[in-house]
């Protein structure tokens, strides 16, 4: 009910567009689960995973979406990759709102948005030699049906990633994480998309092999000029990679800005808390912590308001009443609060 | 019996730390070969103390602490060298009887998934109740009380609904602070905290992290930190151990190593991390390759393969940890005063 | 092979431009082909041997129930195979002179064991020590299992009895594996209203005994090798489906499967390379079990008149057979009991060797 309510207010805040298209629209995206209660004749629970996101992606752009866990910032990279049906809204890849495609249309879409997906580990077929992974795609799309082609431009792909070609024949336990974490890329990279969502791929690894890895996507990007949707939990990683960032809290973008702004000036009270937990970067360094009472609400069940209207220390009456909608603040910097309205 | 007695009768030296550790060695028996996990690490820390362990996976950090209470699997993992004094005991000495005692009430274990330290069929009020009355003489209501109130303690909002509430029910941040307020109960004089934030949202990081600064100032406690994340140690260490491939390589003072890093993994490392006050979009530095394996370690310096000032040597010896400054501590063939002029040069890598 | 990809990663070295961060990826490539063996995190000698180690073959080697096991049914499918060879006697035929001679075997028989003679009971409770062989004159002949009433050679009809019973269950774990796991992989893979009426029809089916509903088979089929083997493997059916349906649903949840989703492989081709590869392992285990369940079966239905007819023997049927002379000659059932037993107990060995193996979540 709520969701409908939230989903009328938005549309007035209509975004003025672009200069140039954007790659990538990401429409008034809303993503709810229905919860069995186990309760008969119960009506299911509605858990509001994304709500009335709406985003852009430009060609060549690293966008970053940054949250604490049950943000929606998996679900939200999972519904414009087509795992998960949205509820409502669309996403507008090159003008064309890739759900309502159908048949060849929508294969021709999958090829251009691809995932690189956070485990290593349970991300690749057990049963599947490296090289077979990387064929896949080439052999579900009938691109390159000559193999001995098929098998140079593997091993080539295998080259670009920075994996020993000697393990074409190896099987994904035989490779560590960060190697693991190539071949999902070379994967990805195997069929030339536009756009490959990264859910947070470097979480899992160690940070020297973190490092490796960020350096493998920063330099794809200039090579292959490909946009990425880079979701972590990690602002440091983040703010590394992106050229805007999106910061999420229960479902809601509640601040969108450039890389470089997020760390000179935070506006959102949520975005400053989440700052100032971030460890210190030397021993030398005394971090002010700014403290959100209590814990995260559950995404579950009917809401009103500001999402953190019960934990924001500058909340007001009417943060309890109503969402604040993402306005600009001047510089391309975007903030769904109150305060600066 | 007896021995145990004698244990508690004996009171630590004022010259001996509460946690030493000798040339700590622990291998692994797998179907094809040995793997030296921990290979040669010492270390002392005093009550009141933090030390941090820091590593990637696989360096043997957890491993190093596992074996201080001796919690190693079965048959494949053995302490083959070494010894580790707890409180002016022999911990390698000690029966499973002794052991069990002072895993519970001496020694509080903080681990990585909250999860697999609470029984997930029991209330969380009733376990801790059963731990503190396992270990103290004490009634069951008594209990609850001092239940109740380290429940407070660690910001768990209405604790008296939470005692009821079952692990499932609770998130990873509130399990892990159930974990934390268990150990305030008992009151440890030393607390492994093996990765206790890794799975928790940096602000709820922050908030447990907190905690346990809290804890140590109050009871004066020792705490083992291991963990991944360079930040955490800044925060919360007064010591910090280097490890890689089961050897230590350097151990300092957290701010000296900060300042002055001598081990070229150590640079590699701190140089690795994104920082949020850089330029986004550069490259960061990084090690090349990939950690050795485990069970072809030991006849040379371990990271040789991947050190970028790796010389003839380091590809023949083991280098030993040496003391370079006062309580600084560098196991690399690198002379101290090359070592300033690569550091130097490699900055421009 | 090794020139190959030697050829391969010269030519892919020709087309690679320096580029500044390539020196990373040379370095990676460097040190997993330097002749120094420390910094490659995979040693081709340590991988070799892990996977030797590791591979399904040496780690069921090493498990000691499970090669007994083994040796028991492969003991029990040679002595079915090779069975013309090691028979003197045609399973078939008749002497009904030379009905129930007790085992004599020879050699042994210098023993005072296994010599052809038998205990006689007498009207007042005395016995006495007789030798039919000498009796009806076949003082000559060895039949190491004895004869039947009709005077078969009761080791010829336990071998070329292996044959049947061993084809029977075999054949119905087939039919009913490959009726279950296709019914499995649909209704685990689609779920929803498939799911439910697949497995509902399936619950229909356990709901009855496994028994009764082979009965029911029976009467519908008529009796025959070919109906006992259909009768046993679809009572089999929702067995094999509802191990299917579950590991395809743990299966399908894996993130390697939506990563495959994303790439955009169809249904058809979901099922068949990715989750049926990857839930087959419990599957091969109940297979196994499977057998010596099927084994039972057979000889349950033989045994209630319903299996296989005379004269083809089967191991349920020399049963029954023996069931009515218990008293008087008490080999028939044992002997018949117990390759049932060594054989059920052999496939069971087997089967759960084969799970430690497999499916170490098992494992206690």
């Amino acid at each position: 009910m709520t969701a409908e309510t939230v989903n009328k207010i938005e549309p007035e805040t209509a975004q003025t567009a672009p200069a140039d298209v954007p790659l990538l629209k990401i429409n008034h995206l809303t993503k709810e689960f229905k919860l069995k209660t186990g309760v008969p004749f119960q009506k299911p629970l509605t858990l509001h995973a994304v709500t009335d996101v709406s985003l852009e992606l430009r060609a060549g752009e690293t966008l970053g979406v940054i949250g604490e866990s049950g943000c929606g910032k998996s679900t939200l990279g999972r519904t414009i990759t087509m795992l998960h049906k949205a509820t409502s809204g669309s996403v507008e890849f090159n003008g064309v709102n890739i759900f309502n495609l159908q048949g060849q249309d929508l294969v021709k879409v999958r090829r251009d948005i691809q995932m690189v997906f956070q485990d290593p580990f349970s991300s690749l077929d057990p049963r599947k030699t490296c090289g077979q992974l990387i064929a896949e795609p080439l052999i579900v799309h009938k691109l390159m049906p000559d193999q001995r082609e098929r098998e140079k431009y593997i091993l080539s792909l295998m080259h670009e990633v920075g994996l020993d070609i000697q393990h074409v024949n190896r099987y994904p336990h035989e490779f560590s994480g960060g190697q693991r974490q190539r071949i999902n890329v070379a994967r990805a990279l195997a069929l030339s998309p536009k756009i490959i969502v990264c859910d947070e791929p470097v979480s899992a690894l160690d940070v020297s092999i973190q490092a490796q890895v960020l350096n493998l996507f920063n330099r794809l990007q200039e090579e292959h000029h490909i946009s990425y949707l880079f979701i972590s939990h990690d602002l440091a990683v983040i703010k590394h990679v992106s050229d805007r960032i999106a910061i999420m809290y229960l479902g809601y973008v509640v601040e969108l800005c450039e890389a470089a702004q997020i760390y000179s000036e935070p506006l959102h009270p949520y975005t400053k808390a989440l700052l100032s937990a971030i460890p210190p970067e030397s021993p030398f360094e005394k971090k002010e912590r700014i403290v959100l009472e209590g814990e995260i609400p559950s995404p579950v069940g009917d809401r009103v308001g500001c999402p953190l209207a019960g934990r924001c220390p500058y909340c007001q009456d009417r943060c309890k009443q109503e969402m604040p909608t993402l306005k600009d603040h001047g510089n391309n910097h975007e903030v769904a609060c109150f305060l600066y309205e | 019996m007896s021995d145990l007695q004698k244990n508690k009768t004996q009171q630590a030296s004022p010259h001996e730390p509460l946690l030493s550790v000798k040339d700590l060695q622990t291998h692994f028996y797998t179907a094809t070969g040995i793997a030296k996990a921990v290979d040669g690490v010492s270390f002392d820390v005093d009550a009141g103390k933090t030390l941090g362990i820091v590593g990637e996976s696989g360096s043997g950090k957890s491993v190093t602490a596992n074996s201080i209470i001796r919690l190693l699997p079965p048959r494949t993992g053995k302490i083959v060298g070494g010894s580790i004094r707890f409180d002016g005991k022999d911990v390698l000495a000690m029966s499973q009887k002794e052991l069990v005692s002072l895993r519970g009430s001496d020694i509080a274990m903080i681990f990585q998934d909250p999860m697999t330290s609470l029984d997930p069929v029991f209330k969380v009020g009733h376990q801790m109740v059963e731990m503190i009355c396992a270990h103290q003489d004490i009634s069951k209501d008594e209990a609850k009380k001092l239940a109740i109130s380290a429940l407070e303690r660690v910001g768990i909002s209405d604790p008296v609904k939470r005692m009821n509430s079952y692990p499932y029910e609770l998130s990873g941040g509130m399990c892990q602070r159930v974990i934390i307020a268990m150990a305030v109960c008992s009151k440890p004089k030393f607390i492994i905290a093996d990765e206790p934030t890794t799975a928790l949202d940096v602000t709820v990081q922050a908030r447990v992290l907190e905690l346990l600064k809290e804890l140590q100032r109050d009871t004066n406690t020792l705490i083992l930190l291991i963990t991944h994340n360079l930040g955490v140690v800044w925060e919360m260490c007064d010591d910090v151990m280097v490890m890689y491939a089961g050897k230590t390589v350097e151990k300092a003072e957290t701010r000296e190593l900060y300042a002055e890093p001598m081990h070229p993994y150590t640079w590699g490392l701190l140089d690795s991390i994104p920082r949020l006050s850089d330029e986004s979009k550069g490259l960061l530095r990084t090690i090349p390759g990939v950690p050795p394996d485990l069970r072809l370690t030991g006849t040379c310096c371990n990271f040789c393969n991947r050190c970028i000032y790796a010389q003839e040597i380091c590809h023949k010896e083991v280098p030993p940890l040496i003391e370079v400054k006062p309580n600084h501590f560098v196991a690399c063939h690198l002379q101290n005063g090359e070592r300033t002029l690569v550091r130097e040069s490699g900055d421009v890598k | 092979m090794t020139q190959q990809t030697d050829a391969k990663l010269t030519s892919v070295n020709a087309v690679k431009d320096a580029n500044d961060v390539s020196t990373e990826t040379a370095a990676i490539l460097g040190a997993t082909g330097a002749a120094d063996r420390l910094g490659s995190e995979y040693d081709e000698e340590l991988l070799r041997k892990e996977r030797k180690a590791n591979s399904a073959w040496s780690k069921l080697r090493r498990n000691k129930t499970a090669m007994v096991g083994l040796v028991i049914v492969v003991i029990m499918v040679s002595l079915a195979v090779f069975a013309p060879f090691l028979t003197t006697y045609d399973y078939k035929a008749i002497d009904p002179i030379a009905s129930y001679l007790p085992p004599r075997i020879p050699v042994i028989e210098d023993l005072g064991i296994f010599d052809g003679t038998e205990i006689k009971k007498g009207p007042e409770g005395t016995s006495t020590v007789v030798n039919p062989y000498v009796q009806k004159n076949r003082t000559d002949e060895y039949h190491i299992f004895g004869t039947d009433k009709i005077g078969r050679d009761l080791f010829s009809r336990m071998l070329y009895g292996a044959r049947i019973s061993l084809i029977v269950a075999f054949g119905g774990t087939i039919v009913a594996g490959a009726i279950g796991v296709i019914l499995g992989l649909i209704a685990g893979y689609f779920g929803g209203a498939v799911d439910s009426v697949i497995m509902r029809i399936m619950d229909g089916m356990l709901s009855f005994p496994f028994i009764l509903l082979a009965i029911i088979l029976m009467t519908v089929l008529g009796s025959g090798l070919f109906n006992v083997i259909l009768a046993i493997g679809i009572g089999n059916v929702p067995n094999f489906a509802r191990v299917v349906r579950g590991e395809v649903y743990i299966v399908k949840s894996q993130e390697y499967c939506n990563a495959a989703r994303i790439i955009g492989v169809s249904n058809i081709r979901m099922l068949f390379t990715h989750i049926l590869p990857n839930a087959i392992s419990p599957l091969i285990v109940y297979a196994t079990l499977g057998i010596a369940g099927a084994i039972i079966s057979e000889a349950a239905l033989s045994f209630l008149g319903l299996g296989i007819t005379e004269p083809t023997p089967s191991w349920g049927q020399i049963l029954y057979s023996g069931k009515d002379v218990m008293n008087g000659h008490p080999y028939i059932a044992t002997i018949s009991g117990l390759f049932i037993l060594i054989t059920v107990l052999g496939f069971n060995l087997l089967g759960d060797g084969i799970r430690d193996v497999l499916d170490p979540k098992m494992k206690k």
